[in-house]
């Protein structure tokens, strides 16, 4: 098993992650996880503890909305889909992300 | 905005926000105790493993509700509901902060508001602060213009854009119904776009109105239209009779045009005559003349310009450059502000720091008690603070109680001072139309409401901060009853010191406004007013155009009232002491040369008939009343006022010696009466001569009676009497000398009575402070009292050694005080009459108050320290 790092450890990014999730279709919270840790290849696990109200805050930040709907297996479930302003906000992110990767790269590889 | 219209909504969803967030969190420790099966685990191990990683629930569920639910809004509603519990559950101390709270703030806005409007708000005209009044000056004082001055200076100002003359003039309404009286104010055609106002309907006056022999234009105020004419828009262009004249009604003016205008009913063309405007008229000085500055043209420059016309004039009019240069006559520019507030200024200065006095003291109160609460909460927040609970929840909580207290306070005091302005505006009429038309201002709200929140926080605050200083365990360890002690008492003391102080120069200067109102009231004016009634007629000059139809009116209607029952005397006069302004004028004395550079002689003259001293009271010393032989046409005569006479001729009989206000002229001296204090009772006479009726040209309007009893029970009557000799003439301005001398003195009385009731609300306030810092002390005491008594100390020791502790407060606060108040009259010098700013008796009566009132005070927590059981103390603790 690999090494698991909490998606939360470098802040701002478990935001963006979720994003990242959403931009593939509405996902209900666990959905969200399990999806994430399988992005990741099992790297990425996320404390319901953290996910939770991040996507409360997200929510009233007007990134993601919500709505009660039927699971998979038929349960009611509450689901997330990423809004117009939420796009606009992972696109902003992930560019920041990508520079600050290419940054960190560069003193790494000089 | 949304946002926190989400935050107020889910106040009223708070249970369903919540399910919702559990059934979220349920769903998902299924899927993962499903997954955890799955994976091989057993299902009750699942279900826990599932259960751990979701961690605090509770925790989960409001982290949620901080995002989803009310948030800061229902927090703050937490904090007012607790708020609210807490005020209530001390009824005596929300009680006694919510009273004065809302007293300082319904008594200081009420007076702002009067002091706003008269200081600084701003005069209903366009630009009000480019207006001026402009006057004639006689060795300083101030006179009215004469046509001629008016034009010198319409066409010789360039730093006067426009200028415009009234007067005032009174018109008999006759038409439908009995006759009314109007007042009016005749005006140049300049007048209103001077002041810049534009007519509520139809149109100002224009020059074509203002052409001599035309003037057939009116103008009504807002006032007069409604009660004449019921607000008819119609109104504007029919006609009326005034004088016997007709009239066409040109438009309306709005009500606040009448602001400086109080009592006119309408402007009418002055339409000035080429006999008008000739030098020979310079005597006739009966203008008001108000100008508006040009542009970028200061009040200094104007002035200097208008002196300088003036100079001008004087060298131009031969026949009176000598009179002109002798009395330093010039000209004058006054602000209009200042001329309609300069009387009151003073007044309204010095009440206007009497309630800022108040409202320290409240301040001062507010802080005190907080104070004391802060101490006897000291033990609790201690607690809480110890339980966990920030700094900031705390401070948050102290807040929200605070807002409590001051919404609590500040809706009934803005109420009282909206009473409070409503209720004195008609008091004021009498002082100022700036003042009677005062409304409640909000500059004055948000000053006096500021001042009192701004107290209520920084105070309230204290035992948030001491609560840092203050070590938990220390807090803790100390008895219930000393939990306070920690607090140092010195900045209590001070308050109540400052209080005190206050309080002192408040009483003393009411005392002395008091004790003024009191000299005034005792001052004789020199003419009886018991059972005598006044009332005006005024004779149009289109049905009695000179002087012999006049006499014929007067006569005949003197007479008929004589027959009255129950008359004693009637006469009348051009003008009435104390109602009346009457004239003033230069005159000579044959024989008599003034000395070289001293002013001229000048007296107060007055048109009387005959009956009227005896009607009025006046006391005929020597020699004869005026008769109705005297005449025009016979031996022209004067009476003359016996300090005068005695200054004048000393020693000498003044019978037979003449006067006159031409040397053309001179009239015999034939009587010799009592002075009469003319212009107010507070204002000295000056020199007084009586002329007889019929040898003037000019019109008496005020009649005198005097009844012998229940003089108001003839009014009937006599309208009854006037009608029957001319029932187109309307009685009016009908009145009892009583009233109107008591009128005479109602500004004084206002600012006394307003003094007096801040001073006794600022005693009073700091006699609670007073009573509150020893009942706190005793409070801190009790333990050390009762193991005293318990060795054996004596009551009465016990007693006096608390009033001691208040009254050495006291008496440094009345030491301050008194010096205080010996430098603060000086500014009350010029509202003072008959005392002076220094008067002891006053100082001493203030000084002996102060100290009773206090040690009542004192006396209430030092019988209770008395009363304190040794045994019940010493169990206590």
């Amino acid at each position: 098993m690999p090494p698991r790092t909490n998606a939360d450890q470098l802040h701002g990014t478990l935001d963006m992650l979720v994003l990242k999730v959403l931009q593939g279709g509405p996902q209900h919270g666990y959905g969200i996880a399990v999806r994430l840790q399988q992005l990741s290849s099992d790297v990425l696990q996320v404390e319901e503890g953290s996910l939770y109200p991040a996507l409360y805050r997200m929510e009233q930040r007007g990134w993601i909305a919500s709505s009660w709907g039927v699971s998979d297996n038929n349960r009611r479930a509450r689901f997330y889909q990423l809004t117009r302003a939420g796009r606009k906000q992972l696109e902003a992110e992930t560019q920041s992300w990508r520079r600050l990767i290419g940054a960190v790269a560069r003193v790494l590889e000089a | 905005m949304r946002r926190l219209l989400h935050r107020v909504l889910a106040l009223f969803r708070r249970n369903r926000i919540v399910s919702e967030i559990d059934d979220e969190l349920r769903h998902h420790e299924q899927l993962l105790a499903e997954r955890f099966e799955r994976e091989g685990m057993a299902s009750g191990d699942a279900r826990r493993e599932a259960r751990r990683r979701l961690g605090n629930r509770a925790a989960l569920r409001d982290a949620g509700y901080d995002v989803r639910g009310g948030g800061w809004i229902e927090a703050l509603m937490h904090d007012l509901r607790d708020a609210v519990r807490m005020l209530r559950r001390r009824p005596g101390f929300t009680l006694a902060a919510v009273a004065i709270l809302s007293l300082g703030i319904a008594a200081s806005t009420a007076m702002f508001s009067l002091a706003y409007a008269v200081l600084a708000e701003t005069l209903p005209y366009r630009d009000a602060d480019r207006l001026v009044m402009i006057w004639n000056v006689y060795n300083g004082n101030q006179s009215s213009n004469s046509p001629p001055d008016y034009f010198d200076r319409v066409e010789q100002s360039r730093t006067l854009q426009s200028l415009a003359a009234f007067r005032p003039a009174s018109f008999n309404l006759t038409g439908a119904g009995d006759p009314e009286r109007l007042d009016g104010v005749l005006v140049t055609a300049s007048f209103f776009p001077t002041m810049g106002v534009q007519p509520l309907h139809g149109r100002w006056l224009v020059p074509d109105d203002d052409a001599p022999g035309r003037a057939d234009a009116v103008v009504l105020s807002d006032g007069a239209w409604r009660r004449r004419f019921g607000g008819q828009p119609g109104a504007v262009g029919s006609t009326i009779a005034l004088n016997d004249r007709t009239y066409r009604i040109a438009g309306v003016m709005p009500e606040r045009f009448s602001l400086l205008f109080p009592d006119a009913d309408l402007w009418a063309p002055i339409a000035f005559t080429a006999d008008d405007r000739a030098d020979d008229n310079r005597g006739n000085e009966n203008l008001s003349v108000i100008a508006r500055l040009a542009d970028g043209v200061s009040v200094a420059r104007a002035q200097q310009e208008i002196a300088a016309i003036a100079a001008r004039t004087i060298d131009r009019v031969a026949d009176r450059r000598d009179f002109l240069v002798r009395n330093h006559w010039s000209g004058a520019v006054v602000p209009l502000r200042e001329q309609y507030a300069g009387d009151v200024r003073p007044a309204v200065l010095v009440l206007f720091a009497g309630v800022l006095v108040v409202l320290l003291i409240a301040c001062a109160n507010v802080a005190n008690l907080l104070l004391a609460r802060g101490a006897a909460r000291a033990r609790e927040l201690t607690i809480r603070a110890a339980l966990g609970a920030g700094r900031r929840r705390i401070v948050r909580q102290l807040l929200a109680e605070h807002f409590v207290l001051a919404i609590a306070g500040g809706v009934p005091g803005v109420l009282l001072a909206w009473w409070g302005v409503r209720a004195l505006g008609p008091l004021t009429r009498d002082v100022s139309p700036l003042m009677a038309q005062t409304t409640l201002n909000l500059p004055s709200l948000v000053f006096a409401a500021g001042l009192m929140l701004a107290t209520g926080v920084t105070f309230g605050l204290v035992p948030a901060i001491n609560l840092s200083r203050f070590n938990l365990r220390d807090g803790l360890k100390d008895g219930a009853r000393t939990a306070g002690a920690g607090l140092r008492r010195g900045p209590r003391t001070l308050l109540v010191i400052a209080e005190v102080a206050l309080a002192v120069v408040l009483l003393v200067s009411a005392g002395l406004l008091l004790r003024s109102l009191q000299q005034v009231r005792q001052v004789h004016p020199g003419f009886e007013t018991a059972d005598r009634l006044t009332f005006r007629l005024s004779l149009p000059a289109s049905r009695y155009p000179d002087a012999e139809a006049r006499r014929a009116f007067h006569r005949a209607a003197l007479e008929r009232v004589r027959q009255l029952p129950a008359v004693v005397a009637a006469g009348n006069v051009q003008s009435l002491p104390i109602a009346g302004t009457g004239d003033t004028a230069t005159y000579h004395v044959e024989g008599y040369q003034a000395q070289p550079g001293a002013a001229s002689l000048s007296a107060e003259y007055r048109m009387i008939s005959p009956g009227y001293l005896r009607a009025m009271g006046i006391p005929l010393r020597r020699g004869r009343d005026v008769q109705e032989t005297d005449a025009a046409g016979q031996p022209l005569v004067v009476l003359i006022d016996e300090r005068t006479a005695e200054r004048l001729w000393p020693g000498q009989d003044p019978i037979g010696k003449r006067v006159g206000f031409n040397p053309a002229a001179w009239r015999d001296v034939v009587g010799v009466v009592g002075p009469v204090r003319h212009r107010g009772l507070d204002v000295p006479g000056r020199d007084q001569i009586y002329i007889p009726y019929l040898q003037s040209a000019q019109p008496n309007t005020y009649y005198v009676v005097h009844a012998e009893r229940d003089a108001e029970a003839l009014i009937p009557a006599l309208r009854a009497v006037i009608r029957d000799v001319d029932p187109r003439l309307p009685v009016f301005d009908v009145q009892t000398m009583e009233a109107r001398l008591g009128a005479s003195v109602a500004p004084r009385r206002l600012s006394a009575g307003l003094l007096v009731s801040f001073a006794g609300a600022a005693a009073l306030l700091a006699a609670i402070g007073i009573y509150g810092l020893l009942a706190y002390l005793v409070r801190l005491r009790t333990r050390e009292i009762g193991l005293r008594l318990a060795l054996g100390a004596r009551r009465g020791r016990v007693f006096r050694d608390v009033v001691a502790t208040g009254m050495a407060a006291v008496a440094i606060g009345l030491a301050i005080g008194i010096a205080g108040a010996a430098a603060a009259t000086r500014l009350l010098e010029r509202l003072l009459f008959g005392v002076t700013p220094h008067d002891a008796s006053t100082f001493a009566a203030v000084a002996a108050l102060v100290a009773m009132a206090a040690f009542t005070a004192c006396a209430i927590p030092a019988l209770r320290a008395t009363r304190i059981d040794p045994a019940v103390t010493l169990r206590e603790d």
